[in-house]
């Protein structure tokens, strides 16, 4: 299988590819995102920090191009997830947009012009959760844990090894298997594409692509029996409501949120409801420090 | 016995090169009507099931035949290189080597291959919409011309070859 720097190599016109092929193999694992602005030179992100990788101007051709590749020439079938500012590429590759928008009753409804892309490389690292998999762990089962870090810290890919610790199980460590439902609303988390989960996420693992979160989760409680709700980003109070549906039917939940800390979870309302309505029994942050990431784990008071 | 033959031969011949063009005719009006269809298709379930364009086309090359289905399939296959080759230029040479059309009527492909692949439905439905309506008159178009220079062109050929054959004789 391609590594996911190749698969987002792969989505970018010869011209850019060229740039991406010079970075050296060993700084190929640590790219985090390849940022696109018309009129700048072209640049990737490693470790936090951002540098060139050539000298020719981005245009916006090539941005249409990048998102011709990324779409298969099938840019109409992003319309949803365009509104919400990006494009999920095969692999679970998420293309950021920015530019100029065409507002529509309350929201948008597209871009007028597209400016700059931030093509995101997903990292899957099996095995990065498994201490953490073992610390949380009670009596065998997974008590609702929530993951919290800024932006780009790597909660998705903590994420996929929670699912699949607590999917396959894990004897050594005092891990039972999980039905677990993943609702993939961007499909980053597994990555699936037709019939192929390009990322691996446990064998007891059922996976609800592009369905919105809470409607995901509804369904998932209504069909899929699971003991293990996974889902990624909670940002609306619906997802909210259906994580407290599925919480009252005595099924573990499994999610992450943008924030620094409790603190600061705290500080916005819809968290705020989040931690008051006690769905969750421990908070995972995470901290990167030049690329390296440490996890605390925190049991909130009952 | 043997100029009789020859005479024969050469009327017979005269018939059947009328024949041929006659059929060049049918065979136009058939690959316009099936695109026509095809294209309907397309934009039908483009609109309603804002279906990917592998998928679309993949559908229309099993649904037709011939030279229609010949020309989606080289456009789904454009899919598997749409990093090196813009599927625009993947639609216009699979179009480019469509048989028996006019340049204008390749020129309206073009035109539509400009629009296919957008984040606009809309436009993608309208222009195929249009499209779809230019070869409807390209195909009544040529209807009327096989109506008219179908017969013709046999009986000109066998004609031509009766005539030959007496000024051979």
């Amino acid at each position: 299988m391609q590594s996911k720097f190749t698969q987002t190599a792969s989505l970018m016109p010869p011209i850019l590819r060229l740039g991406l092929e010079r970075i050296a193999e060993n700084d190929r694992d640590r790219c985090e995102e390849v940022r696109l602005r018309v009129g700048e030179n072209p640049s990737v992100v490693i470790s936090g920090r951002e540098f060139e990788i050539s000298d020719k101007a981005v245009t916006s051709a090539d941005l249409e191009r990048v998102i011709e590749i990324a779409t298969n020439a099938s840019a109409h079938t992003t319309k949803e997830s365009v509104k919400e500012g990006y494009i999920t590429a095969k692999g679970g590759i998420r293309i950021g947009l920015a530019g100029i928008c065409v507002p529509s009753g309350g929201e948008i409804s597209g871009f007028r012009h597209i400016t700059s892309l931030n093509v995101r490389i997903p990292s899957q690292r099996v095995g990065c959760a498994e201490s953490l998999a073992a610390d949380i762990c009670e009596g065998g089962a997974l008590p609702s844990t929530l993951i919290i870090s800024p932006p780009g810290c790597g909660k998705t890919t903590l994420l996929r090894d929670l699912i699949r610790i607590y999917s396959d199980g894990d004897q050594k460590r005092g891990i039972d298997p999980h039905r677990v439902a993943v609702v993939d609303d961007r499909g980053e988390i597994a990555a699936a594409s037709g019939y192929d989960i390009e990322n691996y996420v446990g064998r007891h693992t059922d996976v609800l692509t592009s369905v919105p979160k809470a409607q995901g989760v509804l369904m998932s409680v209504r069909a899929l029996n699971p003991e293990i709700i996974a889902v990624d980003e909670i940002t609306a109070a619906e997802d909210i409501e259906a994580a407290e549906a599925a919480s009252n039917l005595g099924i573990a939940l499994l999610a992450t949120a943008h924030a620094k800390n409790v603190n600061d979870l705290l500080k916005k309302e819809l968290y705020r409801q989040l931690l008051e309505r006690r769905l969750f029994k421990i908070v995972v942050t995470i901290k990167s420090n030049g690329g390296i990431r440490t996890y605390t784990a925190e049991r909130l008071s009952a | 016995m043997l100029r009789l033959i020859g005479a024969a031969v050469v009327a017979v011949c005269g018939g059947a090169l009328g024949l041929y063009f006659s059929a060049a005719l049918k065979k136009r009006l058939l690959l316009i009507t099936e695109l026509e269809g095809a294209l309907n298709i397309v934009r039908e379930e483009l609109s309603a099931n804002l279906t990917p364009l592998p998928e679309l086309f993949s559908m229309a090359a099993r649904q037709n035949t011939g030279a229609v289905s010949e020309f989606f399939g080289k456009v789904v296959l454009g899919f598997g290189e749409i990093a090196e080759k813009p599927f625009y230029d993947t639609w216009q040479e699979a179009a480019t080597a469509l048989p028996c059309l006019t340049p204008a009527e390749k020129d309206t492909l073009f035109r539509l291959g400009r629009t296919l692949g957008r984040y606009n439905t809309e436009d993608q439905a309208q222009t195929l919409g249009a499209v779809s309506a230019r070869f409807a008159e390209f195909r009544q178009a040529a209807q009327t011309r096989l109506t008219k220079e179908g017969k013709s062109r046999t009986v000109l050929g066998l004609a031509s070859g009766i005539l030959l054959a007496i000024i051979l004789l």
